[in-house]
């Protein structure tokens, strides 16, 4: 029991893991198996259907048969009892014998021939053997003869032995009259009894079975239908002889029921559906109907295999459409996964860029210094940067024309020339042709960097400065705002040999320079407006007061409700710089 | 913002209308790339509807210019409003390029 228990766990994982791993054949196969039960479940019924219809059809058509057969049998064995009755009344009348069967057959159009066989001996005049028939010619007229001779021993016949033993009315196996009627015959038999109640005679009259042929080919509703009647011995009485027919007759005989249905395969394979029933009255018939299969359910075949064809070219465009589905699933998980490696990437370089910004805001008594950068994508093309030497503050802020890596990998090419450079050189200028230079060398994508290098002396208060093409940065000396006034340059990486000059002012104790990237001015509200230099003025107009961090932040609170849920479309970095040398703190003005 | 150009009497002639932000830049150089080689011919950059230019923008001019000046032929701005020939100041970029 466990055994088999686990097994079938057995069996139930692996069509889950199947249908895990092939979804798209799993679906194709799950709509195959119910399209397949539907038209089963339809076929079948529709089967049941006709099945019970043509039970009917021929149940009807067997009936009207039998109908048909009993009322011509009837006519015969009618006629007949009466012929039997007249008989025994003029049994003295040898020879009114051949009156009798002569009247009967003129009169009977389906009786070919009518006899009466006497028991051996019964008129001594006669002789032993005496049989006076008529039989009708084929042009219509009729004969008289007297058939008994030694030659011609009726006693040993079935027709007159049957009735005689079993004193009752008999209708013959088929057979081939070469005496009489010379034609394939059967033969109704009544015996005829004298006043003492004795068999005296049989009366007999053979009918042609040509009738029956015609009959046997009427009004059928399946075309295909094969009828045959025989003997209770099965021997035929009408129908063609066929293969089939014996192989029913077969049947038949091991069934022993007389009326009933079953279906059977033909030699060529081919089912047959067999009905029988007797006939009944005083034979011992039975009428077969034979029908081929194809004939009867054949139009539902042709239907069912019409209704396939688009059911399988309706599989077959589910499965493609699955198939595709699947693919493009599958293509668009190695997409992600990609996505995912770079971001995972970008993610890193990001931090790379963060850590090369100065870490710490510069805060003495003689200044203080903080910027901030947030780029739009992972990874800018803005930088900034200071530090002091020699007493001086070197600053930068730049923009790499575009954004994203690109621009990204300029920006730390850019920020280490600018270390380097600055280094040991103390005027902007020639700090920006350096910078310009070794990036001019090898740019051939043509991107440039804008960028503002300056350097304050922090015990003179005398900022020199130079401007490649970049925003000029703002001033707040005394509570008043107002714009550096830059010398424009080109900027960084557009020509190898541009000269970059200095300019210089003294800034006084007490100054805000704030400087800041176009990211700032063009940030764009969902309506694309952008921020604005009046927007950045008016922010600052309010920062005299405050120390750098102060500053950075109210214009990034101030960007933030001006662009609300709009993307970030540029980076945006700034840079804010407060001085109070040491000397105003100890000798004030 | 829309970018195209065609060639007229030997010449290039550059149409940009609109807003040259960093993302529409990025389409205006794939349209533009074919000149970045003029193979001698003049360019003409018509400027009449430009609205607003972002570096990325600049960068594009310049990856023209430099085009040209490299095969002997000149570029020509068009049509530049007040306020875009206020970016070529700053940047500097009015010493390097004509302007008609």
């Amino acid at each position: 029991m466990n055994k088999i228990e686990s097994a079938d766990k057995g069996w139930w994982a692996h069509l889950k893991k199947f249908i895990k791993t092939n979804t798209s054949l799993a679906v194709i196969i799950a709509a195959a198996l119910l399209l397949e039960l539907t038209t089963g479940i339809l076929y079948y019924s529709a089967q049941n259907t006709i099945q019970q219809n043509v039970e009917r059809i021929i149940q009807r058509e067997m009936n009207a048969l039998n109908l048909c057969i009993r009322n011509k049998l009837a006519k015969v064995e009618v006629t007949l009892d009466n012929m039997s009755w007249v008989v025994s009344r003029d049994l003295e009348k040898a020879d009114w014998m051949h009156e009798i069967t002569e009247m009967l057959v003129k009169d009977n159009s389906v009786i070919k021939a009518s006899g009466i066989a006497f028991v051996p001996n019964y008129y001594p005049e006669k002789g032993r053997w005496f049989e006076p028939i008529t039989v009708r010619r084929p042009d219509g007229s009729t004969e008289n003869m007297q058939v008994g001779s030694d030659d011609h021993d009726y006693t040993k016949s079935e027709f007159y032995t049957v009735p005689m033993a079993t004193d009752s009315c008999i209708w013959s196996e088929p057979y081939m009259d070469i005496d009489g009627s010379k034609a394939e015959v059967t033969t109704y038999s009544v015996p005829v009894h004298d006043d003492n109640g004795r068999i005296v005679a049989v009366v007999i009259a053979d009918i042609s079975l040509d009738w029956l042929e015609d009959i046997m080919n009427e009004d059928k509703v399946y075309k295909s239908t094969q009828r045959f009647l025989t003997t209770d011995s099965y021997n035929l009485l009408g129908g063609e002889d066929t293969p089939m027919f014996r192989k029913a007759v077969e049947i038949l005989r091991t069934d022993g029921d007389k009326e009933g249905y079953f279906t059977a395969k033909d030699k060529h394979g081919d089912k047959k559906h067999v009905f029988y029933a007797p006939i009944g009255g005083k034979t011992d018939w039975v009428l077969i109907n034979i029908l081929d299969d194809n004939d009867v359910f054949g139009k539902l075949r042709r239907i069912r295999f019409f209704l396939l064809l688009p059911v399988m070219i309706g599989l077959f465009f589910i499965g493609f459409i699955v198939w595709r589905s699947s693919r493009n699933l599958e293509r668009l998980r190695e997409v992600n996964a990609e996505k995912e490696r770079i971001s995972g990437e970008l993610r890193v370089a990001s931090q790379i860029q963060q850590s090369m910004l100065p870490k710490e805001e510069v805060i003495g008594e003689w200044l203080d210094v903080r910027g901030s950068l947030v780029p739009a994508r992972e990874v800018g093309g803005d930088l900034y940067d200071y530090f002091i030497r020699d007493e001086k503050l070197f600053f930068c802020i730049g923009d790499v024309s575009g954004k994203g890596a690109p621009s990204a990998m300029l920006m730390a090419v850019t920020h280490g020339l600018f270390r380097s450079a600055s280094a040991h050189d103390s005027n902007p200028a020639s700090i920006m042709e350096a910078i310009n230079e070794v990036s001019c060398q090898s740019n051939e994508s043509n991107m440039f960097v804008t960028m503002f290098v300056g350097v304050l002396d922090l015990a003179t208060g005398r900022l020199r400065y130079c401007d490649a093409g970049h925003d000029a940065p703002f001033l707040i000396v005394n509570s008043q705002l107002s714009i550096l006034g830059c010398t424009p340059h080109l900027p960084i990486g557009v020509f190898g040999d541009t000269k970059y000059t200095v300019q210089e002012i003294s800034i006084q104790p007490g100054t805000i320079i704030f400087l800041y990237t176009d990211g700032l001015t063009e940030a764009k509200n969902a309506e694309h407006k952008q921020f604005g230099l009046e927007r950045i003025q008016a922010v600052l107009n309010t920062c005299a007061d405050n120390d750098s961090k102060e500053i950075l932040e109210k214009v990034t609170r101030s960007v933030d409700d001006f662009v609300k849920h709009a993307e970030q479309s540029d980076d945006l970095t700034m840079m804010a710089i407060r001085y109070t040398p040491k000397q105003f703190h100890n000798t004030p003005t | 913002m829309n970018t195209k150009f065609e060639e007229i009497d030997g010449k290039y002639v550059v149409t940009l209308e609109g807003e040259m932000d960093t993302a529409a830049a990025t389409e205006a150089e794939e349209v533009l790339k074919p000149i970045f080689n003029s193979n001698g011919k003049d360019v003409i950059i018509d400027c009449t509807g430009l609205e607003y230019i972002a570096s990325s923008g600049l960068r594009i001019l310049l990856s023209i210019l430099k085009g040209a000046k490299a095969s002997g032929s000149k570029v020509v701005m068009r049509g530049v409003n007040d306020d875009i020939k206020n970016v070529f100041k700053l940047t500097g970029f009015i010493s390097i390029f004509e302007f008609e």
